[in-house]
Parts: C-alpha cells; sequence; structure tokens
C-alpha cells in the first residue's frame, strides 16, 4: 500500500470538486439543522399540547434511528411514490432532520438553564411570551451552548460522508472510487487529511466564537 | 537401538516438514483440508448470483457452476457476499479462495490476479428508461447521467465510449436497478443477462440498440494458487465436454449453449 | 422481479438484524474496556503517550466512521467481515469513551487523589478503587449516548461485507416491488434498538442513583 504522489496529481481536480460538494452540504444543512434545532424548543416553550406532543415524537424518531435508513428512504423509497428529490437535497433534508432533533435537545436543554429570574423579568417589562423567547431567553441559551452546538456540527461534517452511498460525489465518494480504480489507498488517505482538517477548521472557528462570545453577567 | 530410533523419527519429521515448505501445500491443499471451497461473490446480480427471494439462498450461474465444482471436489461451498469494488481486494488478500461471479476479463486486472478459463462470452448494454434514447450516440452527450457499479469494467467502457457524459457509480446491482427505476440517472451500464434479467417484469426498461463491447466472464483466484487454478479448468472442461455444462446453461437461460468457445479456445 | 411474501422479507430481513446485533455486545465491550484504559493514560500526561492519544482523538473525532471502516477494511488483511466490523467500528467509538473517562477522572476534587496517595495507594490502585466506582454515576448518561450512536454506527457495515440488515435491505430491494416497506422495517428496528439502549441506561441510572445517592461527590 504505497502512497503515491501522481496519483495525487492526476485525481487532485476531482478531488476538489468532491471537496466543494461537501462543504456546501455542510454549510447548507448545518445552517438549517441550526434554525430546525431553535424553532422546535422555541414551539415547545409555548405550551401548545398536541404540537408539543408531535415534537417530541419528531425528536424521539430522529434521535434513534440512523442517518442512513432514512436517506436509502427518501432516495430509494419515495420514488415508489413517484417524489423524485435529488440526491443533494436528500443529504441536506436528511441531516437538517436528524440532527435538527439532535440540535432541538441540546437547545432545549439550554433554554431550560435560562434562570426564572429572567423570564420573569422580560414579561414585567410586558413582553408577550414570544418576544421573550425571541429577543431574551433564546439567544442567551444560544450562546450557553455554543460548545455542545459546535460539538454537534463536527457531526454534521461527518454525516456528509454518508451521501455517498446515495450516488453524491463528495468526498467519501471520490475517495473509494479512487480505490476502486486504482486499488491504492492513497485516495483514501487524502480524503481523511481533508476531513481531519475541516474539522481542525471548525475546532478553531468554534474557539474564537467561544472567546468572542464570553458571557458577562 | 533407541539411538536408532530417534534418528529415524528425526528423519522423518523432517522429511513431513520439507514437504510442506517446497511448495506442495496451497490454497488447494488447505480447501481440502478444510473441507469448504470459500468464494467471494455481490450478490445483487441476477441471473449470475443473487439471493433467492424466497429461501434467502445464494443462488445464480455462477453460483450453481461454483457448487459444482465444490462437488466434484467433494467439499462444501461457502459464499461471502461484498460489495463489487471490494471483490478483487479480497481475493488478493486471500480473503476468499476463488471470486466466482460475472468477472470480466481485463488486462489491467490480471496483473493482480489468476483468471480460469472463461465460461461465457456475454456483451455489455445499456439501459434506459423506454422512449429515452433512440440510440447509443445519445448518451454521448455532457447532460447524460451514466450509471454502473463501481469498480466494474463499463467504468472503463463508459470512459471509452462515453466521455462527454457524467458518470456516477453505485456500489451494488440492486442500487443500479433501483437507481435506474427511480430516475436517479438516465441509462446504466451492465451485461447483457442481467439486463434481460431485470426486464423480465418491468416493461419500462429497454436495453439500447448495439453491444458496447463483447465480453467474457471467469472465475478468478489468487496469483499464487495454481493448483486451484488448474484444478477448476480442469473441471470446466471436462463439464462442457460431458454436457453437463450445456444443461446447466439451457437451465439458467433457457437457450443452448453453443460450444464453439471450447474450439476457439476463448 | 419477484413477489415475496411479507413473512419471507420479515424472515430474511431477521437473519440480517440477528448479524447486526451480534456487533454490539463485542463492540460495547471492547470500547469500554479499551476506552477506559486509553482515558486513564491520557490523565497521566506521560511525555509521548499524551501527544499520540491526543491526536488519536482528535483524528477519530475528525474522520468520518464510514472512512474508517473503509480504511481498516483496505489495509489490514482481515479475512473476517465480522472482525474488521468489530475493528472499525470500536477504533472509532473508543476515541470518544476514553475521552469521556477522561473528562470523568478530570472532574474529581484533587481531594481525592490526595488522600488516596496518603493513605499510600499507587496510582492504579487509587484509579480501580477510589475514582471509578464513583465517576461511573456522573458518566453513564454521555456514554450510553455513546453507546446509541455506535448502534446507528452498525447501519454502516454492510461496506466491509457483513450480512447485516442494511445488506439484506438491499438485496431484497433488488427483487421486491417496493423499497418502501423494506426501510421502513429497518427503520423500526433500528429504533426499537436505540429506544431499548436508551431504557437500560436509565434503568441502570436509577440502580446507581440509589446506590450512590449517599456520598458521591464529597
Amino acid at each position: 500500500m504505497e502512497f503515491s504522489w501522481q496519483l495525487v496529481l492526476k485525481w487532485g481536480p476531482s478531488i476538489l470538486k468532491s471537496l466543494t460538494i461537501t462543504v456546501e452540504m455542510f454549510t447548507l444543512s448545518a445552517f438549517l439543522a441550526l434554525v430546525v434545532g431553535t424553532v422546535v424548543p422555541a414551539l415547545m416553550r409555548l405550551g401548545i399540547r398536541p404540537l408539543n406532543a408531535l415534537l417530541r415524537i419528531y425528536i424521539s424518531i430522529f434521535r434513534n434511528s440512523p442517518l442512513l435508513v432514512f436517506l436509502f428512504f427518501l432516495f430509494y423509497g419515495l420514488p415508489f411514490f413517484g417524489i423524485y428529490i435529488a440526491p443533494f437535497w436528500c443529504g441536506v433534508l436528511g441531516i437538517t432532520l436528524n440532527e435538527g432533533a439532535f440540535l432541538a435537545e441540546i437547545i432545549r436543554g439550554a433554554i431550560q438553564g435560562i434562570p426564572r429570574g429572567d423570564w420573569e423579568a422580560a414579561d414585567s417589562l410586558g413582553l408577550g411570551r414570544f418576544q421573550v423567547l425571541r429577543f431574551v431567553v433564546v439567544p442567551q441559551a444560544l450562546r450557553n451552548a455554543i460548545p455542545a452546538i459546535t460539538g454537534q456540527l463536527s457531526i454534521v461534517m461527518k454525516d456528509t460522508s454518508l451521501m455517498s452511498l446515495i450516488t453524491l460525489a463528495e468526498l467519501t465518494y471520490i475517495g473509494n472510487f479512487i480505490y476502486s480504480r486504482t486499488f491504492n489507498i492513497t485516495g483514501l488517505f487524502i480524503v481523511a487529511m481533508i476531513y481531519v482538517a475541516l474539522f481542525a477548521v471548525l475546532n478553531l472557528a468554534a474557539r474564537v466564537l467561544e472567546t468572542r462570545m464570553r458571557i458577562r453577567r | 537401538m533407541k539411538a536408532r530410533v530417534i534418528l529415524i523419527a528425526v528423519l522423518v519429521s523432517a522429511l513431513l516438514a520439507m514437504s510442506s515448505v517446497f511448495g506442495i501445500a496451497s490454497a488447494l491443499d488447505d480447501i481440502l483440508a478444510r473441507g469448504k471451497l470459500i468464494v467471494g461473490t455481490d450478490l445483487t446480480n441476477p441471473p449470475w448470483e443473487y439471493r433467492d427471494p424466497n429461501t434467502g439462498e445464494a443462488t445464480g450461474f455462477a453460483i450453481e457452476l461454483a457448487r459444482m465444482y465444490a462437488e466434484a471436489l467433494g467439499v462444501e461451498l461457502e459464499v461471502k457476499d461484498y460489495d463489487w469494488s471490494a471483490l478483487l481486494p479480497a481475493l488478493v488478500a486471500k480473503k476468499i479462495d476463488m471470486f466466482a461471479a460475472n468477472l470480466s476479463r481485463t488486462v489491467a486486472r490480471s496483473t493482480k490476479i489468476l483468471y480460469c478459463d472463461a465460461y461465457v462470452i456475454a456483451p455489455g448494454v445499456a439501459v434506459a428508461k423506454a422512449g429515452k434514447f433512440e440510440s447509443l450516440e445519445e448518451v454521448n452527450s455532457p447532460d447524460v447521467l451514466v450509471n454502473t457499479t463501481t469498480g466494474s469494467i463499463f467504468v472503463d467502457v463508459a470512459e471509452q465510449l462515453f466521455p462527454e457524459a457524467e458518470l456516477i457509480t453505485v456500489p451494488t446491482g440492486a442500487e443500479q436497478l433501483a437507481g435506474l427505476l427511480g430516475n436517479r440517472y438516465d441509462v446504466t451500464l451492465t451485461g447483457k443477462f442481467q439486463a434481460l434479467d431485470w426486464m423480465k417484469a418491468r416493461p419500462e426498461l429497454e436495453i439500447l440498440p448495439g453491444y458496447l463491447m463483447m465480453d467474457s466472464f471467469a472465475f478468478a483466484v489468487p496469483y499464487d494458487s495454481f493448483k486451484l487454478w488448474s484444478s477448476f479448468n480442469v473441471f470446466l472442461r471436462m463439464i462442457k465436454l460431458d454436457g453437463q455444462f450445456g444443461k446447466l446453461y439451457e437451465e439458467w437461460f433457457g437457450a443452448e449453449w453453443d460450444p464453439v468457445v471450447i474450439e476457439h479456445g476463448i | 422481479m419477484y413477489e415475496i411474501p411479507v413473512g419471507s422479507l420479515l424472515r430474511q430481513l431477521g437473519l440480517g438484524t440477528l448479524e447486526t446485533l451480534k456487533l454490539l455486545p463485542v463492540c460495547i465491550g471492547l470500547t469500554l474496556a479499551l476506552g477506559t484504559l486509553i482515558g486513564a493514560l491520557h490523565t497521566l500526561r506521560l511525555p509521548l503517550l499524551n501527544q499520540i492519544i491526543t491526536a488519536y482523538v482528535f483524528v477519530m473525532r475528525g474522520v468520518p466512521p464510514l472512512i474508517v471502516l473503509l480504511i481498516v477494511f483496505f489495509v489490514a488483511n482481515i479475512a473476517d467481515a465480522f472482525l474488521a466490523a468489530i475493528i472499525g467500528l470500536s477504533l472509532y467509538h473508543t476515541a470518544y469513551i476514553s475521552e469521556v473517562v477522561r473528562g470523568g477522572i478530570m472532574a474529581m476534587p484533587r481531594g481525592q487523589f490526595e488522600a488516596a496517595h496518603s493513605l499510600g495507594l499507587s496510582t492504579f490502585q487509587t484509579l480501580r478503587k477510589v475514582i471509578f466506582p464513583q465517576i461511573w454515576y456522573q458518566t453513564l448518561p454521555s456514554i450510553a449516548g455513546q453507546y446509541i450512536l455506535l448502534a446507528k454506527d452498525t447501519s454502516l457495515v454492510s461496506v466491509v461485507g457483513m450480512q447485516d440488515v442494511m445488506r439484506i435491505g438491499k438485496q431484497l430491494m433488488q427483487v421486491t416491488a417496493n423499497p418502501f416497506i423494506v426501510y421502513f422495517f429497518i427503520g423500526v428496528f433500528y429504533y426499537l434498538i436505540c429506544t431499548s439502549l436508551q431504557q437500560v441506561s436509565i434503568r441502570v441510572e436509577d440502580g446507581m442513583r440509589k446506590r450512590y445517592a449517599r456520598g458521591v461527590t464529597r
């Protein structure tokens, strides 16, 4: 299993192309998952009983089933009903719903951690339930939960690798493809290193964000 | 007296040890010793190898051929199922004794593994939803998404014949079919027999006119398993001569097998 | 294409689920043992070992488990798909478990270590008899959470050739008219496994709370 530099040169362009797909999918899914993860617990705080039950079921289903099964479901199962979603969007939808559930739990915990005093103070200022959430509680909760959220986002990055199994030509796909053409491990190693580099970047960004948002009470 | 006995014992053991060192032992001997022939395949390629939908057992033309060989050797057959692109590495790493599937012969592969005699001629074809394409030339265009199995010979074929089109691959034959039906790509490349099997109950598919290339399938063994290679070839030639192969062919494909391949030494 | 009776479909899926289930106890045992060892070693701050472990954990946090499985499968000539799956999954998850254990150990007040040391206990004995019994209670939720992730990652092992439920699902997809049903059943199966793991963890946590409720964080 030799490491070959010629291979890197030959397959470089394809690897870069796959890298852009991975990054695109990551940014889009991460953003949408965050939206879902914020909206769901906020909605649950509104206290509408049937909605809460529904949202709890959603969270339970997506926290307890593998993303891959859901992806195959979307990709091979839906066409049976005539619904065709492109692989990229299957991936985005899958990650958003799946990680959204995890983020919802994290942010829900963070919201619960906001002291009752803040709620009451905002209430006494005349802010309605929804406004309290939007302007007082959720921003603080998000800030408190930054470490956990960035941890979850690194999992979003790793989830993008599953798209290789539903015909999306992202990093893992190209690594595997190179191996099947050349029987040389180089491709997979390079891809692994790229993932680690992406993770390092994410980590760094998280650290910067944490320092800048250090809470002063 | 005692010394003599010891000396003889030492000599005998030395001889036995030498016989295993000097290359008498081999993969075939291991197979016979353990009573099991381990073949690797991708069980999503009917009619060559697939799971019987009712019993869940591995079956198919290639599997039955391997089973006949195992019977001839007097051992059991064990079928190991992998993704197509993992099979050749598995053979080279000796995870399996023999690659028993619709394996095409290419020079590139022949530098890594030892091919046995070919057992069937099978052209490659392109399959698409009916009415989508009129001819093979239309496939060679930048808006066409071509598909095949990762690691299959059709990846090279696609690069040669359809350089303009985009190529995406999937790990197994099952996903090829499911993707084609699900409009994931415009056309997929596969062998004629597999295409015919797909079309048996799916009138919405059609085979584009013309063959992509002529192909021959053969089993393969690791590079140093000469005894196994030689033994399988003898078996294959014998069953072609005595009519058993013809019978198997007719059972699976409903057509008479043309023995001209033996004469042309293919 | 064949119409398979639902009974046969379920039976074949069932065989696949058995293969998947076989993985869990082995992986859980292996990752727990190794993860505890590595986590403990990490806290010792030995010069070279520390760097190696930190690098290992960092890489496993960055690389997707699918890539780990692929590299293990293609690099190591492991003859058995089951073994390859175990090694791949354990390699990946041990890193996370080791971090949880390390966090648990480091959260112990210094006083515990000093007291044990003054009583003449070696580091090893301290860890074993004083620290570990206390950290299990704190770390159990995180460890249980990690094992639910492990259970979900078993859906990836078909790439190393295991006849697990996902692989059987693919093969059935080819012959059945309805991939939808196949993957629905597979989803239900995984859901049941994960929620069972969750229930087990809650029970164990309750049991532990009763035993340690008195003097945990003193």
